[in-house]
């Protein structure tokens, strides 16, 4: 007698296998809860790889504005996400009689493999059960498990190659091109800045290739291009700003290293060594009127050194023991020369060749760095408007421009040499003769000193707030036939505020100049009423 | 002989009593199914239809294609309970003794037409509803057990609807499905025309047994209803009741009565017969989908918002049927 199982197709009801219609049933659905079960598992891990890509991308993109490095943060947040996507997965797994019923439901079944399974779990052995059990598998289950619940890619798997394009995007794209710039109309500041810093840039490589300077000639290149963009209307004011800034501070860099470069050169004026320069070369050079190391060199490599040279040698060493700094290397060689013997002496005039040139690159890197202020200073920028009327704004170029200073009068150097301090001037930058418009707006301004006594005194004052004045008093140094540059005191003592306050909070573009002119009215009613001056409050 | 045997005679039988039926029943397919199904859960059926539709043939037809007694009652405004029951009626012996003897009315059968029932007295109505529901009649002190297997086949007119009597709910509630005689098509009103002008119409043969169709019953009631097929017909059935969760935003708005417990019952019954009619020995969600129309529908109220706006019960039906998942959380 055949059995009823002889007629089914499926793998478990081979009329050779000896297992029962219940092994049979247990067997099928214990498949297909394994094959369920894993589908599940790819499907939530789909979806853990969506939301981890998405959240990658996202944070790839914080990380770079951050310079914080991404990929293996990227790596992170997608490990995570797809390790708590599995685990949810498994927290969620189906249970075979839920199997049962979406095999069912897959199979058109008819509810013959829930319900036998139901029947089989709930009350063990029976007669209906055991019926129920030869039912559900004369119903023809598939040989495949896996067909009935196949790994597939679902709608996260399809939307995760764009989450990994977003991915892709956020880790290549470049941050500062990310905004399209709207339509908008040059700033007419902006551009002009742009072309006299473009001329600036184009000058000073120029020097630059002839005293072949390479910072400089660098530097000369990067102000030219950035001029160039400033007056191609490309950038905003606020990007113009930016851009400045980041010059500035490029540039500071470039003349700290290149003075640092001079450091050990033992020869030389006081304080060479520390990068504080002037022109050499020239009748400006602080060795004395005819001291010009590198000329010194050249001829030396040559042939020998003239007796001029030797002459101002001497000179510069009788200078530099009166000024209290005698350099007994220097001495020797000189006494060594006298003896034919100049191998000392080269390298004392290549030390100072070398000091010399690390000057001309701090000279010329100070000259670029004032014009990029006077720019950021041109386009309302509230910190360098406050930084350059306030003491930083000296720096540390002071002494390098009382050298120029003192260039054309060497007895007012050598006074301030033996002085030993900086403090001839109380606003050495507006000495800079690097730009003549610097000197003339300079000139220009509302604080003119008074005659006194001992000289010319500034006399600024000030309304700190409602009933309270402020008033401060300035001598500056009257030296006939140069330029006279006063000392606003007052302005310096709010210049932290107003940048404090001005980057603390944020103002709109008018109420900054509003603040700036405010502060700059406090110096002004000081001058126009100097019957209040002479103390504070 | 083993069960699943049983299940292919049973079918077989089955067939053979629809092949009956169908010598001379045109159509009506459904409605046959449904009396079928009703025959097997040990219900009664009540059927609507306009006049000429076959309803009165159909259950004559299927009382000749069954080995059961059959009776017949034309229900009209002037029937009495007793018409229907029977009642007490004075004899007198051979010794000239008088006493009351009980004579069974038209309700002691097995299978009982009750033609154009909604056109009684409510009380006369009402006199079928402990046979109905007890299968026995209570006159006077004495219980008169009716005959197994008992069957009510009511039939009602929706037109015509003046000087009749609609059923109460609560008789409507006692029959397990309420089937809807609807017209023929063009190919089946030929066959009609062909059968019934020609030829003497066929005789139709006693095929089923009144000991096979409890036997069928006993094999119905056997059919196998999982847990979460079951939930299915609770889940359809709470769906009907406004207060309701799993109740539809229509259902909600238009009903005021949803199906009671009857329903549920009803429906699980009818699913169980027609898993049998095809060779299962489990319920399907689609044998419970099946059975949900015929089952509810004369169970479910509307409120006077559905009946003022013409909502029809049938498409409420079929929105929760529609809409009633079958399966949670999987």
């Amino acid at each position: 007698m055949m059995s009823p199982l002889s007629t089914s197709h499926g793998f478990w009801l081979r009329p050779r296998d000896p297992l029962s219609p219940r092994e049979r049933l247990r067997q099928a659905v214990g498949d297909l809860t394994r094959a369920r079960r894993l589908q599940v598992l790819v499907d939530y891990g789909f979806v853990g790889l969506l939301i981890g890509l998405g959240i990658a991308a996202v944070a790839v993109w914080v990380a770079r504005m951050m310079h914080v490095q991404p990929w293996p943060l990227a790596g992170a947040v997608v490990g995570i996400a797809l390790v708590l996507a599995l685990a949810a997965g498994w927290w969620r797994r189906p249970g075979m009689l839920e199997v049962a019923i979406s095999a069912d439901l897959k199979l058109k079944l008819k509810q013959r493999l829930s319900t036998a399974w139901e029947f089989m779990t709930a009350s063990g052995d029976g007669e209906l059960t055991e019926r129920l059990a030869v039912q559900a598998v004369n119903a023809g289950l598939p040989d495949d498990p896996g067909a009935v619940f196949p790994l597939r890619v679902n709608r996260w798997g399809w939307l995760a190659p764009l989450a990994a394009t977003a991915l892709l995007l956020a880790s290549v794209v470049e941050l500062d091109r990310t905004s399209v710039p709207a339509p908008r109309a040059p700033d007419a500041r902006v551009v002009s800045e742009g072309e006299r810093l473009g001329a600036f840039g184009r000058a000073m490589q120029e020097r630059a290739a002839r005293e072949r300077l390479p910072r400089s000639a660098r530097q000369g290149g990067e102000l030219e291009r950035l001029g160039a963009r400033m007056e191609s209307g490309a950038l905003s004011r606020g990007q113009a700003l930016g851009e400045l800034r980041r010059m500035e501070v490029t540039l500071d860099e470039e003349r700290r290293q290149a003075l640092a470069e001079t450091d050990g050169a033992g020869s030389g004026p006081r304080g060479a060594g520390k990068g504080q320069g002037s022109p050499a070369g020239d009748k400006d050079s602080p060795y004395g009127s005819g001291l010009n190391p590198e000329a010194m060199l050249d001829r030396m490599n040559r042939g020998g050194l003239d007796s001029a040279d030797l002459r101002a040698l001497t000179r510069y060493q009788q200078d530099l023991a009166g000024s209290g700094a005698a350099d007994q290397r220097l001495e020797k060689a000189l006494q060594s020369r006298r003896a034919e013997a100049d191998d000392a002496l080269r390298e004392i005039l290549q030390n100072l060749a070398l000091v010399e040139r690390a000057r001309k690159e701090g000279r010329e890197l100070g000259r670029a760095r004032e014009q990029v202020l006077r720019a950021r200073e041109n386009l309302d920028d509230a910190q360098a408007t406050a930084r350059g009327r306030g003491p930083r704004a000296e720096i540390d170029w002071d002494d390098d421009e009382r050298y120029d200073r003192d260039a054309g009068d060497p007895e007012s150097a050598r006074a301030d040499a033996r002085r030993g301090d900086g403090k001839g001037l109380a606003d050495p930058r507006s000495a800079s003769r690097g730009d003549g418009r610097v000197a003339n707006e300079r000139a220009q301004s509302p604080y003119r000193p008074e005659p006194g006594p001992r000289g010319p005194v500034l006399q600024p004052e000030g309304e700190l707030r409602e009933g309270e004045s402020h008033s401060s008093h300035a001598r500056l140094p009257a030296r006939a036939g140069r330029p006279s540059v006063e000392s606003v005191e007052m302005a310096s003592e709010f210049a932290p505020q107003v940048e404090e306050v001005l980057s603390r909070e944020h103002y709109p573009a008018h109420y900054k100049e509003f603040i700036r002119r405010y502060f700059l009215n406090l110096s002004r009613g000081a001058r126009g009423a100097p019957g209040e001056a002479g103390g504070t409050q | 002989m083993n069960d699943d045997t049983e299940v292919a005679l049973g079918r077989e039988r089955l067939e053979a009593l629809r092949r009956q039926i169908e010598r001379r029943i045109v159509g009506h397919r459904d409605l046959v199914n449904g009396i079928l199904a009703c025959l097997l859960s040990s219900g009664h059926v009540l059927l609507e239809g306009v006049p000429g539709l076959g309803k009165t043939l159909l259950v004559k037809t299927l009382s000749d294609a069954l080995h059961l007694e059959f009776a017949r009652i034309q229900f009209t405004p002037d029937l009495m309970p007793a018409d229907i029951i029977g009642t007490q009626v004075v004899m007198q012996d051979d010794a000239g003794r008088r006493h009351f003897q009980f004579q069974q009315g038209p309700v002691f059968t097995q299978l009982l037409l009750a033609d154009e029932i909604n056109r009684a007295t409510p009380k006369t109505q009402s006199a079928l509803l402990e046979a109905m529901e007890e299968k026995h009649v209570t006159v006077g002190r004495t219980a008169h057990v009716l005959q197994e297997p008992f069957m009510v086949l009511a039939t009602q007119n929706p037109i015509e609807m003046e000087g009749t009597y609609p059923l109460p709910e609560a008789q409507l509630d006692r029959f397990l499905l309420k089937l809807n005689a609807t017209y023929p098509d063009a190919g089946e009103l030929a066959q009609i025309v062909d059968r019934t002008t020609g030829a003497p119409m066929p005789a139709v043969e006693p095929v089923v047994s009144a000991g096979e169709v409890l036997k069928l019953r006993e094999l119905t009631r056997s059919v196998a209803v999982a847990g979460h097929v079951r939930d299915y017909a609770i889940r359809m059935v709470l769906a009907t009741h406004p207060g309701s969760a799993e109740a539809t935003p229509r259902v909600r708005r238009y009903v005021r009565h949803g199906a009671s417990p009857r329903g549920v019952q009803a429906i699980v019954l009818v699913a169980k017969a027609l898993a049998l009619f095809a060779g299962r020995i489990s319920v399907s969600f689609d044998d419970l989908a099946a059975a949900a129309p015929p089952a509810l529908r004369h169970r479910i109220l509307l409120n006077f918002e559905g009946e003022a706006e013409g909502v029809s019960v049938e498409d409420l039906i079929a929105e929760v049927v529609r809409e009633t998942p079958t399966v949670r959380d999987i």
